[in-house]
Formats: C-alpha cells, structure tokens, sequence
C-alpha cells in the first residue's frame, strides 16, 4: 500500500472541523504534523472553511426581507390577491389592444353597407399588382367582413387598414 | 435550534398558534426565520431579488402548510429550508431557461444586486471571489455548502433537507470545499485568502 493510501483526506475536513473522535483526531493530527500535502490541504480546508462560516455574519442586515414583506405574505396566507402594478398595467394594455383591433376591424357603418376591406403590406398600384395576396375583398356583412380580413392577414402577414381605400386602377 | 435565540418551547407554542391561525404566532415565525431562510436562499440564487421571493412564496406556503410540519420527523427550520429548496431548484430552472438565449445573444455585465452583495461581503472582510466560487458550483454542492454554512446546519439536517444520509451530505460539503479550493486557486486568490481572514 503506498503512501497516498494512507492521507487521511475523508477525514480531514472532520479533523479541521474537529468534530472526529478523540482518538481519530489524534491520529490525523499525527499524519498531518508529518505530511506537507496534507498540511497544505489542510491549510486551505481551514481557511475556507473560516471565510465561509463569516458569511452569515456578513450578509446579516443585507438578505433582510422587505419592511412590507410580511403584510404580502400574510394576505397571501390569507388569500387576498396581492395587488400588483404590472400586471394590471399589462392586462390594461391588453384590453386597449383587443379594443383598437375591434374598432379597426368593424368601422363606423360596416354594419349596414358591404364594405370594401383592403388588405395588403403594399400601398402604391405597382406594388400591389404584384402581390396577389394583397386584394380588395366585398364583404357583404360584418362577419364575412371579419372573417375575410382574417383570412387575408393569415396570407399575406399584413395588417388591417381602418379606413377602406380604394386603389385607382385596380378592379376588384 | 439554539442559534435562532428561540427555545424549542416557544417555537412549539408558536406553530401551535400558528396551526390555529392567529395572525401573530404566524408574524413571530415569520420575523424569526426569514432572515435565515433569505440567506439560504441569496446564496443559492445569488440574486436578492429573487431570493426575497423565494422567501415569502416558501413562507406563504409554510404558513398554509403548518399542519403538515411534524416535529418528530424533522426541525422547523429543517423543514422550511426544505421547502426553500425546492422553490430555489424551480427558480434556477425558470431563469435558465430564460437567460439562456440572452447570454447567447450578449455577454450581460453582472447586475447592480449581486455587485452590491459582492461588494458588502467585501466590505465586510469575505472576499467577493468566494462569493462567486459559491455561485459557481455545481447545484448539489453548492446546496449542501449553502446548507452548511449559510444555514449552519448540521449533516444530520442537510441529510434531512436533502434527502440523504448525513455521510452523502458530508461527501457533497468536502466535494463542494475542494471544488472552491481549486476555483480559487485557478483564480489566483489563494494566497489572498489570508488578508480576507485579517481583515474580518
């Protein structure tokens, strides 16, 4: 067996936390006194374990949970929502998007008249001669009229216009 | 647990009171082991942030919970840290998987939190790069070094928190030194080690 079998490194850190027996502690301390690499590893088991065991003390008054932490905590036990600013500003946002896509998609009158919904990415005639997609569509009521632009926006990736326009030279 | 400056009585008293629902009982737990219980958690998550987080959800849950807690199979702040654990675990997970494709994107420069526990450790006489020795490590071992040393536990209770048998959580704690050691020493600070233990 040679020597590196013998380094008592499982119980080192026991040694240095001095938590072995009495008469383990006394045998390691022998091997150690004799042996630099274990000395060594010894040396930098001790400090280690010195600047970790200051942690606690040194994080006291930093890792301190918020003054209002435990009114949060015991509404929460309670079981009152816990008002929360963000996400009513994100469900507000939210609410102001689906009602500008509905107002855009059923314009003042869309109800009565067939429409003519224009759809398309491309504004100028040219443009929109080459893209097939991109047409004028008469929708004869409003659920047609939806679903149409729905359809169209699926195709071509483009957005709704709110206000139909009519494209000069370009027959439906 | 004698370092929380609460006999084992009172506690008893208090999670009774606790079970029963009075608002104070529940406050007393709360400012007793939160402090602890955010420590644990900073050092596993290493943001203050989200350690607070982890702090009131797994107290919200504690509290809820209180019932369930059974003295005979474990101690309280056993018990919590526990429950601690498992929501760091799901934390870690949920910013991984977040951060992930924004580190590929960019290399983000360290955030203004952990900067300010790096340099209150620092002003306080532990040098930052253990700090993030710790952070480093791989998350078994850095939860049984946390376990150990930011919850002052011992391996009996890090065996309890972490489902092994108090060798495991001894084996897990020395793996754990031995990595910081080699990290630190990769890093050139091992000789510094020495001021930082003057200085504290």
């Amino acid at each position: 067996m040679g020597l590196t079998a013998q380094h008592p490194r499982d119980e080192l850190l026991g040694w240095v936390e001095k938590r072995l027996s009495p008469a383990d502690q006394r045998r390691v301390g022998r091997h150690v006194a004799g042996c630099p690499a274990c000395q060594a590893e010894a040396a930098d088991l001790l400090r280690l374990n010195e600047s970790l065991s200051a942690l606690p003390a040194a994080l006291r008054g930093l890792a301190n949970p918020s003054g209002k932490s435990w009114s949060n905590v015991w509404a929460r036990v309670q079981g009152v929502p816990v008002r929360r600013w963000g996400a009513q500003l994100n469900l507000g946002l939210s609410l102001a998007v689906i009602f500008f896509v509905i107002a855009a998609a059923f314009p003042a009158g869309l109800a009565n008249e067939p429409v003519n919904v224009t759809v398309g990415a491309a504004q100028t005639p040219a443009a929109m001669q080459t893209t097939p997609a991109a047409s004028t569509v008469a929708a004869p009521d409003p659920l047609e009229a939806s679903t149409a632009l729905a359809v169209n926006q699926r195709a071509t990736g483009a957005r709704a216009l709110p206000v139909p326009t009519p494209i000069p030279g370009l027959k439906g | 647990m004698g370092s929380c400056g609460i006999s084992v009585e009172q506690l008893s008293d208090l999670i009774e009171r606790g079970r029963q629902g009075e608002e104070a009982a529940c406050a007393a737990l709360y400012h007793q082991f939160s402090p602890l219980l955010m420590r644990l958690c900073l050092g596993l998550l290493g943001d203050l942030q989200d350690a607070e987080e982890v702090t009131q959800d797994s107290f919200v849950y504690a509290l809820r919970n209180l019932k369930r807690f059974d003295a005979s199979r474990s101690a309280f702040p056993t018990w919590l840290y526990t429950i601690a654990l498992s929501r760091c675990r799901n934390k870690r997970r949920r910013k991984l998987l977040v951060q992930l494709p924004l580190e590929l994107l960019s290399s983000e420069a360290p955030k203004h939190q952990d900067r300010l526990v790096e340099l209150t450790l620092a002003r306080r006489g532990v040098h930052q790069q253990v700090w993030q020795a710790l952070q480093a490590l791989r998350p078994e071992l850095r939860e049984a070094v946390a376990l150990r040393y930011l919850g002052q536990m011992r391996y009996k209770e890090i065996g309890e928190a972490l489902a092994c048998n108090p060798k495991t959580a001894e084996s897990r704690v020395r793996l754990g030194l031995e990595q910081l050691r080699q990290a630190l020493r990769q890093r050139g600070i091992e000789g510094e080690l020495d001021l930082v233990d003057q200085w504290a």
